[in-house]
């Protein structure tokens, strides 16, 4: 875990020193991979790894997210999360999937380096396992529905036209209530992932450009 | 402990980085004609609220979304549903689910293109009001009612562009009708709906997200 938060660290720092490399923002948007991001639908696959402060367990999970820009930096995006384990010692969540729709503010239009910030509000639909006196072996609880609201921010790195590396954390905050399960269960969690992705520019923006209304 | 310290930092680090970069102009051009009248916008939003007058009621945790529909230059409407959850004493929560509709009055004049950052506005409106509660351990314990309430409220929104904004409102909202309550009887848990005398009382907080995405007329 810490490895991997670490390499994250190492590959912002990377972003910062070739940023650094240019002295006009023009200049470092000559060698940008696309003309605009406007008109450009992403697709992403991550892996993350998680954190619940509230429960003190780790988490792993599959991430995805579909985004479009339907102008040059902003971003309206929609995510999903499956948990694939959860290794802690005494860990009880069994289920965890998460589903949001946001916004994403991207501070570089025709970017190479691609930082990003976003919010996003959805829920998640989890399930954690419960001691019943009488009982020898944990039982499972009834799936449960909770609001959830996600923050987000992490940097894009555009490999070539049509393909992107993708590095971020997130903070999550969630609450699983019942569900025969006695007790509140915190779903609150930071994660940090890494990720690859398509894109594809939907808007031929010279075609734009030269329309007459 | 240490990566949870490690995933702060990079979290601050990532935002630092990010914020850097903010852009002295917006060059982003609204892609609407003079008038705001017309313009359609989506948006999702968290919320919380404070209920007054409840101990058993903690803070909740919400979601929802809503549309935006501008009459005027001054005068928006929203269009919204919401559904939050919270504790409501030991070994029960509480599900409420709104279904509101707010007029959004734009006090100061000028940035009718939202070109600017900042746009405050008040709000009134209606909505009607879905609460349940539900005991955690037996959920075919539970009782539900629906009732009406108003709500008036200020906020403003913050323009990224044009046609992106982040907005915080806070509504002081008035509900009128059943009131929900738990009580332990023989040491059973009975969960009621029973007319009341007062009024009840919450502060509502929204954070949203919205984008424009049509000018109709």
């Amino acid at each position: 875990m810490v490895n991997r938060i670490l390499f994250t660290l190492a590959l912002l720092l990377l972003g910062q020193t070739t940023f650094a490399q240019y002295d006009q923002l023009e200049d470092y948007e000559k060698d940008a991979p696309f003309s605009s991001t406007e008109g450009l639908l992403k697709l992403n696959l991550a892996f993350a790894s998680g954190f619940m402060p509230n429960q003190i367990i780790y988490n792993h999970y599959l991430q995805g997210s579909l985004a479009y820009f339907p102008e040059k930096k902003v971003a309206l995006r929609a995510d999903f999360s499956m948990l694939l384990s959860s290794p802690s010692q005494g860990s009880i969540l069994k289920n965890n999937t998460g589903i949001y729709l946001g916004g994403f503010w991207h501070f570089v239009d025709k970017p190479i380096w691609d930082p990003y910030v976003g919010l996003q509000a959805g829920l998640h639909i989890s399930q954690t396992t419960y001691e019943k006196p009488g009982f020898i072996y944990p039982q499972h609880g009834e799936f449960q529905v909770s609001p959830a609201v996600q923050f987000q921010t992490g940097i894009n790195f555009y490999i070539s036209k049509y393909l992107h590396l993708s590095a971020g954390a997130q903070a999550i905050v969630a609450e699983q209530r019942g569900g025969k399960v006695p007790d509140d269960y915190s779903l609150t969690e930071f994660r940090a992932h890494l990720g690859l992705g398509f894109q594809f520019g939907l808007i031929d923006l010279e075609k734009k450009k030269n329309r007459v209304f | 402990m240490r990566s949870f310290i490690l995933s702060l930092a990079l979290l601050l680090a990532l935002g630092q980085t990010a914020w850097a970069q903010w852009p002295d102009e917006r060059d982003s051009k609204a892609s609407f004609d003079n008038s705001a009248a017309g313009l359609l916008s989506f948006g999702v939003a968290g919320q919380t609220a404070s209920l007054l007058h409840q101990e058993d009621y903690q803070a909740p945790m919400g979601v929802g979304a809503n549309f935006r529909l501008q009459f005027h230059n001054r005068i928006n409407t929203e269009w919204a549903l919401h559904y939050m959850q919270a504790d409501f004493g030991e070994n029960v929560f509480r599900k409420d689910i709104f279904v509101s509709a707010n007029v959004l009055f734009y006090p100061f004049p000028g940035n009718e293109d939202f070109e600017e950052s900042w746009r405050p506005f008040i709000s009134l409106g209606g909505s009607m009001n879905y609460g349940a509660l539900e005991a955690n351990t037996t959920p075919s314990n539970q009782v539900d009612r629906w009732n009406p309430a108003m709500a008036l409220g200020l906020g403003t929104h913050f323009n990224l562009s044009p046609n992106f904004d982040l907005s915080f409102s806070t509504q002081y909202m008035l509900e009128f009708g059943d009131k929900l309550s738990r009580q332990i009887s023989n040491g059973r848990l009975l969960l009621l709906s029973l007319p009341s005398d007062r009024v009840e009382q919450r502060f509502l907080f929204s954070l949203s997200l919205n984008y424009k995405i049509a000018d109709l007329w």
